[in-house]
């Protein structure tokens, strides 16, 4: 193409071009003139009040008008305000409105508005008894179609409010909220065309919508910030609103919207639909998006996303405690129907706690919803999980503790349901209204409280059904004890009276149950057996079932089979103890236990009657314990470390504790055992002992006391008295160790004894009293020993009579009666510890000595009694006293009949005989007589037995047979006499020491009838005292 | 020839005392080399012979556990 024919089409252009140009700004003016005739008619503003009044039903008044042309075209009016009829009070106003025109019906002079705009609208609502607001109603109307009424048309199409402010007060009864202010408001309502009605493909249309004629439906676009007591937050809402059926009110209306809000107080939202949650308090905020989509008065279906922050939830009815999660998650799918939700999906996640949540929420019955609800969770930590557990519900005080006592660990909850009336549910008025399934892992804690263990490791399953709690597969470590396998059951949970029923598998350390406190032991025996147990310790293996019925302690059945155990019961230790325990609920059966106390084996079998008065029945064997050992156990004496062997068999029946329930027989053999019974012990005992209920026979026992060796038998009898009977014969015996328990402080046992016995000893010594062929009869009653019959030989004399030594604990008291005959003064003198070559002969003692004492002086000075002396056929040799008189005599001096040499070959005599009376240590005698053939001595007076001092009046007369004597004797002072018919008699005073004693002559007055008659001298001979001293 | 015997005892065991006593006597009838071991000493030998002790061995055989008379031992000796 050439430039020139480019040129031409160019021009020809333009022109058409400008052609239409001034036809476009001539129809404009022509427009402008017919819009502006219009508006200057008045008519329009009639019309506008007209509608609006009829279509809100609020009685409008408009300002002046003005037109506007430019990018907008329309008519503006100023002082827009829709009153409540009755009473005027303003419920929009708005400063200006702006009402835009079709441009094109103007060419027909007729004027068609097809939207309004409200700049900086102000709205007053109140809600309505249920606390709705009904903006939608009051703008719907505006936007329906319109029927032409002469040249104007309001056939509104959209509605924009720009910069509005809505304030909203609640009306509801017993509130006083304060009102809730939305500002900035833009909205924009468009009246929907029908295909935009019927929804696009794919979603669901309005309910019923499809087969009805479908009404007036716009959609909308929100944006407001929403205040209230000073916090606010932003909120944007899109969507469509139907009216399915023509009517124009919100909850009658189809809603598809999608709502998104950011941080709003969660205080605003608990307020208004508080009341329908079971939480006393919410704080925090929501965000979030959702859509909503049905009639929000039939069914409203809710899916989106809600993000909470600083949430704090006081729910008292579901939790112990105010639960914070913080910042939550929630993506929900929720059908809203007015007096029900159902729960589709509600799937919470915070830092804490992630759970689901299904099921439904109706509130037909109106503050006490129902609550049918699934929750389930994944696996959380417990400590963290615990404070969002609804415990409350279950208003089980055993639930709260065992969840309070987890320190570790993480639970899953399969299920939580609840079905039934919140009120039903607290009340726990059906046990089937809530349940949980949960699964445990490797959950630890502890209980509060002495004797409960720690547990660690804990996994399972705990099921709550019908107000019955389950237990299924639990394993894990308490203390040090293990379970490998628990399942069971726990009836009544939720009240006072509940019924447990497990059986249980596992290792158990036997340490941790003996620390267990007695007082959860049920049975008393169990506690009685437990007070004994002072040590327990080692590993056992259990199958067991434990069942506790209502208001009834525990009872088990099972088998515990102990491995290496070690025990202690008072102070007896038992190691390397293994067997099996049967437990059942009448009793606890040892089975093939066996042990080794003090290192010796021994075998234990027997019941544990739980039930019974008499609740232990076990028997021992062993082929040999330490004798110490089971004298201790049996006896209470002695130590555990005494030497010798028991072996035997011993059954204990009876109470533990109890001395007179209890029962224990048995056959003992004993080798080389020793019992300390005495102060000196009884050792090397061999021999058997017998038991039964009523006592102990002795059986051929043979031991050593104090180093001699003896026999014995006889028999124990309990309930008797005396205890024991029995026969003790010994070759040889030292019985000083029988009486010297003064100090002893281990002589409980002595204390008590009683024993009646024949005594057959070959050779015997007591103290410096040596005996031989010593038979006697003893009573030991309480520390008195009673000899009877006794008789003895001791250094070729005869000992016979009976006695008692009382061995008490502060001194050793004896009162004996006897006999002696024939000892030889050197051996008599002996028995008490004394010496002499002075006096030979053999003593003849018949009387009774008494006395007590702590010590042998202290004896010696209470001794007491009397008894006939007689000493026969001895030699006076250098007896002190006897010389001295002798000497004072100076008889070889004055006498040709020679005398014996006292010094050399001492005076023989034929008998000294005296009676003596024995106080307090001092014996006196009024007869003292020596018959010899040299002399005849008499004497009266007193010895002091612990001073040792005598003091005595003796006569001799020398030469008895010699019947004249020399005419002439020198008078020795008055004590010497010369008689007649030769006869002889001096007196003499003997005191002092009896050792080195003063002897002086004595008047013969002094002397008595006796001294005369004793020596042979008639009295008639002599000088009458009386006349002496004339 | 001398029997070689050893004795698997343990402390404070009054039926250890018993048997050494019972193989002292006869050592001195008859020539024995004798070797005492606690049991205690090794977990093993505890938990093999720990509750039948004193056991004794002649020559490496059991022959003998808790009791045994001096008769007993010398018939089985010299059998």
């Amino acid at each position: 193409m050439s430039a020139r024919t480019l040129f031409a089409s160019m021009k020809k252009l333009l022109k058409v071009a400008g052609f239409f140009a001034v036809a476009l700004v001539v129809l404009v003016v022509a427009l402008v003139l017919a819009f502006y005739h219009l508006i200057q008619v008045g008519e329009f503003r009639r019309f506008l009040v007209s509608e609006l009044e009829k279509r809100t039903r609020l009685r409008a008044s408009v300002g002046s008008a003005e037109v506007r042309l430019g990018k907008v075209t329309g008519i503006s009016f100023g002082n827009l305000a829709l009153l409540e009829p009755d009473t005027g009070r303003p419920v929009m106003t708005s400063e200006r409105v702006l009402v835009r025109v079709a441009l094109l019906p103007l060419l027909e002079r007729r004027l068609d508005f097809y939207e309004i705009r409200f700049q900086q609208p102000t709205l007053k609502l109140a809600g309505d008894e249920r606390g709705e607001v009904r903006l939608l109603e009051l703008l719907l109307p505006t936007l329906s179609p319109d029927q032409e009424q002469g040249p104007f048309s309001l056939d509104l199409r959209q509605l924009k409010v720009e910069k509005g402010e809505l304030v909203f007060f609640d009306r509801r009864e017993g509130q006083a909220l304060a009102p809730i202010r939305f500002r900035d408001i833009d909205l924009t309502l468009r009246r929907l065309s029908g295909q935009a009605l019927l929804g696009s493909p794919g979603e669901k249309a309005p309910q019923g919508g499809q087969s009805k004629r479908v009404g007036p439906g716009v959609d909308f676009a929100l944006k407001a910030i929403v205040e209230r007591n000073g916090s606010g937050a932003r909120l944007e809402s899109q969507g469509k609103v139907v009216s399915p059926d023509g009517e124009l009110r919100l909850e009658r209306m189809w809603l598809d919207a999608e709502t998104q809000i950011d941080s709003m107080p969660l205080g605003l939202f608990a307020d208004y639909y508080g009341s329908a949650l079971p939480a006393a308090a919410m704080r925090g905020k929501i965000g979030g998006r959702v859509r909503w989509r049905g009639i929000p008065g039939e069914q409203v279906q809710v899916k989106g996303a809600v993000e909470l922050s600083e949430l704090e939830i006081d729910a008292p009815q579901f939790f112990a405690a105010q639960i914070a999660p913080g910042g939550a998650r929630v993506e929900l799918e929720v059908e809203w129907q007015p007096e029900e939700v159902r729960l589709a999906r509600v799937d919470w996640r915070s830092d804490e706690v992630s759970f689901a949540l299904r099921g439904t929420l109706n509130w037909r019955h109106k503050n006490d919803p129902e609550l049918k609800l699934q929750f389930s969770t994944p696996f959380l930590p417990f400590v963290k999980a615990r404070k969002y557990l609804p415990l409350r519900v279950f208003g089980s005080p055993t639930l709260e503790q065992w969840a309070g006592a987890v320190e570790q660990g993480e639970i899953s909850f399969v299920r939580i349901g609840m079905d039934g009336h919140l009120s039903e549910i607290r009340k726990r008025s059906a046990p089937g209204m809530i349940g949980f399934e949960a699964e445990l892992q490797d959950l630890g804690g502890r209980l509060p409280g002495e004797g409960h263990l720690p547990w660690r490791g804990v996994s399972g399953r705990v099921i709550v059904e019908d107000g019955v709690l389950y237990y299924r597969g639990i394993k894990g470590v308490f203390g040090n004890s293990r379970i490998s396998e628990l399942n069971g059951v726990h009836r009544g949970i939720m009240g006072e009276a509940g019924m447990v029923e497990v059986r249980a598998r596992g290792e158990v350390d036997l340490a941790e149950l003996g620390a267990l406190p007695g007082s959860r032991l049920a049975a008393p025996s169990m506690a009685q057996a437990h007070a004994q147990l002072k040590e327990l310790s080692g590993r056992g293996k259990f199958d067991i079932s434990l069942r506790k019925a209502a208001m009834a302690p525990y009872q088990a059945e099972g088998r515990l089979a102990v491995e290496s155990a070690a025990l202690r019961v008072a102070d007896f230790s038992f190691s390397q103890v293994r067997g099996e325990i049967g437990f059942s609920p009448k009793e606890i059966r040892l089975e093939k236990v066996s042990g080794l106390m003090a290192g010796a084996p021994v075998r234990a079998s027997g019941i544990l009657n739980l039930t019974g008065r008499s609740p232990f029945d076990l028997t021992f064997d062993s082929p040999g314990v330490k004798a110490g050992v089971v004298a201790k156990m049996l006896l209470g004496l002695g130590s555990p470390e005494d030497p010798g062997t028991v072996r035997g068999t011993i059954r204990y029946q009876g109470a533990l504790a109890s001395a007179e329930d209890k029962r224990v027989s048995g056959t003992l053999e004993l080798v080389g055992a020793q019992f300390p019974l005495f102060r000196q012990p009884l050792r090397d005992l061999s021999g058997k002992l017998r038991f039964d209920g009523g006592g102990i026979d002795f059986q051929g026992l043979k031991g050593r006391l104090a180093g001699s060796a003896f026999e014995f038998r006889g028999q124990w009898r309990y309930a008797e008295k005396p205890q024991l009977v029995f026969a003790l014969n010994a070759p040889e015996m030292d019985l000083g160790p029988l009486f010297t328990q003064i100090g002893d402080a281990t002589g409980e046992w002595y204390d008590r004894l009683q024993a009646r016995g024949r005594v057959g000893i070959k050779r015997a010594r007591y103290e410096n009293i040596e005996f031989s062929d010593l038979q006697t009869d003893l009573v030991l009653d309480r520390r008195t020993w009673r000899l009877g019959n006794f008789s003895a030989r001791s250094q070729e004399g005869a000992i016979q009579g009976s006695g008692s030594f009382t061995d008490g604990p502060e001194n050793l008291s004896f009162a004996i009666e006897s006999q002696v005959h024939g000892v030889p003064v050197k051996g008599f003198l002996s028995w008490f510890n004394m010496k002499t070559t002075e006096v030979t002969g053999n003593v003849h003692i018949t009387g009774r000595l008494d006395s007590s004492g702590k010590t042998g002086a202290e004896r010696k000075r209470n001794l007491n009694g009397a008894f006939h002396l007689e000493l026969e056929d001895g030699v006076l040799q250098r007896l002190s006293i006897l010389v001295r008189i002798l000497n004072l005599l100076d008889l070889s001096r004055w006498f040709t009949l020679q005398l014996p040499d006292i010094n050399q070959q001492g005076i023989r005599f034929r008998r000294i005989t005296g009676d003596f009376n024995v106080s307090r240590g001092v014996y006196s005698t009024q007869n003292l007589l020596v018959d010899s053939d040299d002399l005849r001595l008499s004497g009266a007076g007193k010895i002091d037995g612990v001073e040792g001092d005598v003091d005595l009046v003796v006569a001799v007369r020398p030469f008895p047979r010699v019947t004249s004597a020399v005419s002439s004797i020198p008078l020795i002072g008055r004590g010497l006499a010369a008689i007649k018919n030769s006869f002889l008699v001096a007196s003499f005073r003997v005191s002092g020491s009896a050792d080195n004693p003063i002897v002086i002559p004595a008047p013969l007055s002094t002397l008595s009838e006796f001294f005369f008659g004793a020596l042979d001298i008639p009295k008639s001979l002599m000088g009458l005292p009386g006349e002496e001293r004339k | 020839m001398s029997r070689r015997l050893t004795l698997y005892t343990r402390l404070g065991c009054c039926l250890c005392e018993e048997m050494k006593e019972v193989v002292r006597r006869v050592a001195g009838k008859l020539a024995l080399e004798m070797e005492e071991i606690d049991v205690d000493s090794e977990p093993e030998l505890a938990e093999r012979h720990g509750n039948e002790v004193p056991v004794l061995f002649i020559d490496g055989r059991k022959a003998f556990k808790v009791r045994v008379t001096i008769r007993e031992l010398e018939r089985k000796l010299l059998g």
